[in-house]
């Protein structure tokens, strides 16, 4: 799955703003989506991807911030030993 | 400075016999009980399986966005303190944000999100749960949101003392006015507690109503020979609190004085009622109001409709009056139910509402005369074109809190 429109949905959903208003690269606070939110969005990505948003804090600033970690933590998924 | 007096500008409410103060009223008048079968999914594991609902819709007030953020009991408090900022006509421009306070009671705050969470974590083993459990579910939720919408930079409290929490509140915020450190206040309560987990609490108790099964919507008998206890129900009441100065200054329109608070502890018994502290809380709000108990017009009892409470209450209220006394008490929780921490402001707006509309709502389903509960009731039938000048509002909490409000008309 395309994880940059699906994550951007996901955000869209959750500030309820539209997916072509979340530019990838503009940090996420100015277009609208607060704190809180970007919480609620870590916590439907674990469900949507099947991953483990990490307990250290990694700052997401922009959408493409999450998107790269989210790609990062699938292939980590992915790649570990059986 | 002396101290200022205070109106009432504004009122709004939220509750199962209706989302504004004309249909709240005409159906307390005609004695239409909003008491229900509950609708919840949980309903037939449940030996009390009726509660006061409110019928609302979020969706229509609310975005998505803002409803993640949003409790019932904040959807509520939200909902009819809109009513009521919009019903005094204030307009709050920084001035008055800055003198603004909001004092809201409730009992259990974001009970609903919390069963949710705990059903998440102990029931579903998630190990992790929505970050908007903590905002969303602490008491103080309900105050903040109203003070981050109006932008009100006053206090913002939020007081819990189970049934009198909404009396408290609004009897705090008079004070707060009166002593100047506010112009105004949107005080009152917000309570949603139908869970099945807080109503399997209460079933413990054994103090709620049996279901009337021929007539669910008549479970609640306050008075009544056959009265069973009490039943739950959900809903929010808040009122503008004004200085009576300001609201002139403005050309406000004033529904009533707020002329007396009484507030008192039992100190005896944490859920059983105290006559003595029932007794001194409406002593206490006549000496505040400097009136006379003659004055009275009408009491809006707390009458819950437990064996116990209502023989207290009646006793307590002859001692206040006089054992021949013929004023009017009714209980309107006969039809609206025990909205808990919400409970004392939307009797309190009822109250008020009976001396605009010189009418008195009756105690509904009272179909058997207690001899140890013998005062004139207002039985089954609202009462209208009544003189209704002043009026008293009580309400006596588990945890031995009891708080009483009087109002009074204003002017002529």
């Amino acid at each position: 799955m395309d994880t940059l429109a699906t994550v951007q949905q996901l955000i869209a959903e959750e500030a309820d703003l539209k997916p072509e208003d979340l530019a990838p690269g503009r940090p996420l606070e100015e277009l609208g989506v607060d704190s809180l939110s970007v919480l609620m969005v870590a916590f439907k990505i674990e469900d949507t991807f099947g991953v483990k948003m990490p307990d250290e804090r990694v700052p997401l600033r922009t959408l493409q911030d999450i998107a790269d970690l989210v790609d990062r933590l699938v292939a980590q998924r992915s790649g570990s030993p059986k | 400075m002396n101290p200022r007096r205070v109106v009432v500008t504004g009122m709004g409410v939220v509750s199962p016999v209706g989302n504004d103060c004309g249909t709240f009223f005409d159906s307390l008048l005609a004695a239409r009980s909003g008491i229900r079968r509950l609708s919840a999914s949980f309903a037939g594991r449940l030996t009390a399986n009726v509660g006061g609902e409110v019928d609302y819709d979020p969706a229509t007030r609310f975005s998505k966005a803002k409803l993640g953020l949003l409790d019932r009991f904040s959807q509520f408090a939200l909902e009819a303190s809109a009513q009521a900022i919009q019903d005094s006509g204030l307009e709050f421009d920084e001035s008055l944000k800055g003198s603004t306070a909001v004092f809201v009671g409730t009992g259990l705050g974001g009970a609903c999100t919390i069963e949710n969470g705990y059903e998440e974590i102990f029931l579903q083993n998630r190990d992790r749960v929505s970050p908007y459990i903590v905002p969303r579910a602490m008491n103080n939720a309900a105050a903040g949101h109203i003070s981050i919408d109006y932008g009100l930079r006053g206090p913002s409290v939020t007081y819990s003392t189970a049934c009198s929490s909404s009396a408290i509140a609004i009897g705090e915020a008079c004070r707060t006015i009166r002593h100047g450190y506010a112009d105004a206040a949107i005080a009152g309560g917000a309570e949603s507690l139908l869970t099945l987990g807080t109503i399997r609490a209460w079933e413990a108790l054994r103090t709620l109503a049996v279901t009337d099964t021929d007539d669910p919507a008549a479970s609640c008998r306050p008075f009544s020979k056959d009265r069973t206890g009490l039943v739950l129900a959900e809903g929010a009441g808040m009122v503008v609190l004004e200085n009576l100065e300001h609201a002139l200054r403005r050309g406000a329109r004033i529904h009533a004085e707020l002329i007396g608070y009484g507030a008192g502890s039992d100190a005896a018994h944490l859920t059983r009622p105290g006559l003595e502290g029932q007794i001194e809380a409406m002593r206490q709000a006549l000496a505040d109001a400097g009136i006379a108990a003659e004055e009275v017009d009408y009491i809006n009892a707390h009458g819950t409709a437990t064996l116990a409470g209502d023989v207290i209450e009646t006793a307590a209220i002859k001692r206040v009056f006089g054992a021949a006394t013929r004023i009017p008490v009714s209980s309107t929780k006969s039809m609206h139910g025990h909205l808990m921490g919400a409970t004392a402001a939307v009797e309190f707006i009822a109250s008020v509402l009976a001396i605009k509309h010189r009418a008195v709502p009756p105690t509904a389903n009272l179909r058997a005369a207690d001899p140890e509960c013998d005062l004139d009731y207002v039985p089954n039938r609202g009462r209208k074109e009544i003189g209704v000048r002043t009026v008293m509002s009580n309400s006596f909490a588990f945890g031995g809190s009891n708080a009483v409000l009087i109002a009074r008309a204003f002017g002529g």
